[in-house]
């Protein structure tokens, strides 16, 4: 349907938000400048001064004191260095910053060179100089000369302390970060037996370390980009250089930079800007809380983006096969993971086709089903008050509301659920005839069937098509859930991730995909990186020749023994 | 451009219209028949109908799903646990969707034929001819048509039906599994219920069917012995089966049966006799020296000469010695050799017999009519061969050999 205009109205005004005509840089204001009359002190964003600093230190604490400092949390101290020399003031974040650090090496230093300076028992630092406070006086590793305002802004919001100087325009940013964070401790949602239990943290230079202590190459590259309006939030893209194909690289950059919002305050809302499709119900992302796993698939060719603030990497692209993959298939043999793949394969299968599969038997095909069964099923069927089909749909939201409620429940209170869910829904529901103990058979493993996979998104797919699903398998049986099938396979090649078809793997195929999706090779077969990412080296490892015959430990005791012998 | 877009795009749209309207009508909530709602059909008689009520007497047997289930789980049975899992209905009709539609007047639930295991034709109808039974349910597409077809000898199908043997087995299920437990039964032939359809129309064939007893009216092929007091179980009430109930003619009328040991003799002659237990000895005395266990195939080649038709069927048995009786038994080849000619001349003996009496009824249970057609179709036009079948030279010649003649386990 077309909306029609009407013409009774006026036209409306086109504004035109103006863009700046150069790439976007971080750091950018995207925001329209309006003239100073016009700007309402309330409304605008504060990060969008893009002015220099005031060289006199009174003018720039004043702006500060209207700008951030007015919050309670942001601390201005003011120093005299000495007598003749300049003012200084240090601004920092409590509950952001080390106070130690400050306290010791940044107030404590400059004290100190104050007094060798008077005294004149050392030749002194000339303290109005920024460089020579840099160079000379202050004990801190991580440091940045800034001349911007934005940036004192954007330094004190991240957790650095920025020192000003009187007569001086430009400013130091010094790396004082240090607020209570959570030790790194195993994921949560991504258990494995052999792999590592190290799991991402809500640090992001945590984070980048972790996955650079997997990866010790010069060849990691690690690029921070600053995302969001109001907030600032820094995003690392890590990549592999001279694998990662740089057109990856380039595009997650461009989608990063005009993304044009308040705050990014999740992985999944950088996720969802970078992603090629918005509507589609399929993950395009395979995310982890796994340093190992990015690790892993950083050198495979992807590009991983980690979020300050979030325990969990996004990859870059993504293929449907990506979903069943896991860390464990790396760390046994690969007999063991191919069947485990095969299972996990098989549970969303399950997941998806086995509700809808029994309705359409039961209730469109009974003569399809062994007379046995079909005997058996009419018998646990019979007394129940409701056709399959609403049966089916009481116990899926009922293992939805179930499964909701877990997730919220404080964990001292998980035993109740357990006897709830298991004894209300299971037992009572089949003993008061409201559904059939077959039905409670099914829900139940579609519901375990859905935990199978490392990723939960993709599951939660299947679980947010099943009730269409089971809609179409009552009225059109067996033919429904095929024509239904049909739909979401043709959705799904439609889809691509960084401009990699998503079914890619299958269709198209590379070479070697096949040794790792369904089924796992050897890992000495496994030579190619994920081809469909197109990465600029293609091989991971040469054909491994085992560089000597099986021991013969025997022989190596006897010739001990008898080198010994005649030591002796 | 404008408006060839928009032409174009309105020709989509209908295309994508017509094709989900020509997708999704092909099925739909019309189809939505749950199966509680079902009377599960798995057996059905068809027998002759009482004078002036119709043609046919259509008996179902249909389950109690709750009675199943009760007797498996134990307990939460309620009423209907202690009784049969089943229960008979019959009606008349003049056609069989006639007497269908009476007997859905007596049923609460709509009568589902899709789990039918058996078909049991009454002897009377089968008197009168099956084809125009076995055509209309053919025809119906709900049936099974993998369900087995048999004969009820000197019983009502209905009455077959109504048997329930004691380990809460109806006859039906026990009848199909009789059938499916091996792939051939010992002592009569196996006919699906399509089979029978589509063999039936065959030309130079005749349709042989298999024969189900009421418990303890035959005494044939050991059956009666479990009936006999001390025999185990002696309140046996599964039907019987065996023998072959031979029909011919265009109307496939009930011609003759074949007793237990013709049916042997038939399954010769079909290459079908799969682990056949053959006796050798003095037989007047039913004394016996030798058992063979034996495998039968069969070679049946079709000879023309002049305008003659003539047949010759090879049997070729293969096999170990299964027991020895008697004590004069070597290992010397000669005696091999003995046993398998005396075996030959056994299945000779026995297959030449069950012939005579094909050819006897004119029911050419072997399709040898349809050799010649297949194979001298000029010669089949000029033939008549129902009348020709009954003279019909067939040489029946057999050879066996054993196997493993040493190995005793």
């Amino acid at each position: 349907m077309r909306w029609k205009k009407p013409k009774s109205l006026p036209e409306p005004i086109k504004t035109v938000t103006p863009r700046p005509a150069r790439p976007l840089l971080p750091g950018d204001s995207v925001w329209p400048e309006k003239s100073s009359s016009e700007t309402s002190e309330e409304l605008t964003p504060s990060s969008r001064f893009g002015q220099e600093i005031p060289a006199k230190l009174d003018e720039a604490v004043r702006r500060l004191k209207s700008g951030i400092a007015a919050s309670s949390d942001v601390i201005v101290r003011e120093l005299v260095l000495s007598d003749e020399g300049p003012r200084a003031a240090v601004v920092f974040v409590d509950g952001l910053v080390d106070k130690k650090r400050i306290d010791e090496y940044i107030i404590g230093a400059l004290r100190q060179a104050d007094r060798y300076g008077l005294s004149g028992a050392k030749p002194g630092v000339d303290l109005s100089s920024v460089t020579a406070i840099l160079e000379r006086v202050l004990s801190v590793s991580e440091t940045k000369e800034i001349n911007q305002f934005s940036e004192v802004e954007a330094g004190v919001l991240t957790g650095d302390t920025v020192l000003l100087l009187d007569g001086s325009s430009t400013a130091l940013d010094l790396g004082t970060k240090g607020w209570d964070k959570r030790s790194v401790s195993e994921p949560q949602t991504e258990r494995t037996i052999r792999g590592p239990r190290e799991g991402f943290v809500e640090t992001l230079s945590t984070n980048v370390a972790l996955v650079r202590r997997e990866i010790a190459s010069p060849d990691l590259r690690v690029e921070y980009i600053k995302v969001g309006v109001r907030a600032k939030r820094t995003v690392a893209l890590m990549y592999m250089k001279g694998i990662t194909n740089p057109a990856i690289v380039e595009t997650a950059r461009k989608r990063l930079a005009a993304i044009d919002v308040d705050a990014i305050l999740s992985d999944y809302a950088v996720e969802y800007y970078l992603q090629d499709h918005f509507l589609t119900p399929f993950p395009l992302a395979r995310s982890t809380e796994r340093p190992d796993f990015t690790a892993r698939e950083v050198l495979n060719g992807k590009l991983a983006i980690l979020t300050d603030g979030s325990p969990f990497s996004v990859l870059f692209p993504t293929v449907l096969t990506d979903f069943f993959r896991t860390t464990d298939d790396y760390t046994g043999s690969y007999t063991v993971v191919t069947l485990t793949r095969f299972v996990r394969l098989l549970a969303n299968f399950i997941t998806f086709f086995l509700a809808p599969g029994y309705i359409a038997l039961i209730d469109v095909h009974p003569d399809l089903l062994p007379t046995d069964l079909a005997v058996s099923i009419a018998g646990s069927r019979e007394g129940v008050p409701f056709p399959a089909i609403i049966e089916v749909f009481l116990m899926v939201i009922a293992f939805e509301i179930l499964r909701e409620g877990t997730v919220r429940l404080p964990g001292m209170m998980g035993q109740t659920i357990g006897i709830v869910g298991g004894l209300v829904i299971g037992q009572a529901a089949v003993q008061a005839k409201i559904v059939s103990d077959i039905m409670v058979i099914i829900i139940a493993l579609t519901a375990i069937a859905s935990f199978t996979n490392a990723d939960y998104q993709i599951a939660a797919t299947w679980r947010l098509l099943l009730p269409f699903l089971l809609v179409v398998a009552a009225l059109f049986g067996i033919y429904g859930i095929a024509l239904f099938a049909l739909l979401i396979i043709a959705h799904i090649t439609s889809l691509t991730s960084f401009g990699v078809p998503y079914t890619a793997t299958v269709s198209p195929v590379y070479p070697g995909g096949y040794l790792d999706n369904f089924i796992q090779a050897p890992l000495g077969m496994l030579r190619t990186r994920l081809l469909f990412t197109r990465p600029l080296d293609k091989k991971k490892q040469k054909p491994y020749r085992q560089p000597m015959e099986h021991p013969d430990l025997a022989a190596a005791q006897k010739r001990a023994e008898r080198r010994r012998g005649d030591g002796q | 451009m404008r408006p060839r877009s928009a032409r174009r795009s309105r020709k989509r749209t209908a295309l994508v219209i017509l094709c989900l309207v020509l997708v999704l009508s092909t099925s739909g909530c019309w189809d939505y028949h749950p199966v509680t709602t079902r009377a599960l059909v798995v057996g059905m008689a068809v027998d002759k109908g009482e004078t002036g009520q119709g043609r046919y007497e259509v008996t179902l047997q249909i389950v109690i799903p709750q009675a199943i289930k009760g007797a498996a789980g134990g307990g939460a049975g309620g009423a209907a646990a202690g009784g049969p899992p089943f229960y008979i209905t019959s009606a008349n009709g003049e056609t069989f969707l006639e007497a269908l539609k009476n007997l859905q007047t007596v049923n609460g639930r709509q009568i589902f034929l899709g789990h039918v295991r058996v078909v049991i034709f009454g002897e009377g109808l089968a008197m009168e001819g099956l084809r125009p039974i076995v055509e209309e349910l053919a025809r119906y597409a709900e049936l099974d048509k993998a369900a087995f077809s048999m004969i009820a000898r000197g019983a009502k199908g209905k009455d077959i039906l109504a048997l329930s043997s004691p380990p809460d087995k109806m006859a039906s299920t026990s009848l199909h599994s009789t059938f499916t437990v091996a792939d051939q039964h010992p002592n009569t032939v196996r006919v699906r219920l399509a089979e029978f359809y589509i063999r039936g129309w065959e030309p130079g064939f005749d349709q042989g069917l298999p024969t189900v007893f009421m418990p303890g009216t035959t005494t044939e092929g050991g059956a009666a012995a479990t009936t006999q007091p001390g025999g185990g179980g002696q309140d046996r009430t599964e039907p019987v089966v065996g023998g072959v109930a031979l029909l011919n003619d265009q109307a496939w009328r009930l011609v003759d049966w074949l007793s237990f040991e013709e049916t042997t003799g038939l399954l010769y002659l079909l290459g079908k006799a799969e682990h056949d237990s053959l006796r050798l000895g003095p037989s007047e005395s039913g004394e016996y020296d030798e058992v063979l266990h034996l495998v039968i195939r069969r070679k049946v080649r079709l000879i023309t000469e002049g305008g003659q038709i003539r047949f010759r069927i090879d049997l070729m048995g293969k096999g170990r010695i299964g027991e020895v009786r008697s004590t004069t038994l070597t290992t010397t080849e000669g005696d091999f050799v003995r046993i398998q000619n005396e075996a030959a001349r056994a299945i000779e003996a026995q297959a030449r017999e069950t012939l005579r009496r094909l050819q006897e009824a004119g029911s050419d249970v072997l399709g040898l009519g349809s050799m010649v057609l297949y194979q001298r179709p000029e010669l089949w036009e000029k033939i008549d061969w129902s009348s020709l079948f009954p003279t019909v030279p067939v040489e029946v010649r057999a050879t066996v050999r054993l196997k493993r003649k040493g190995l005793i386990s």
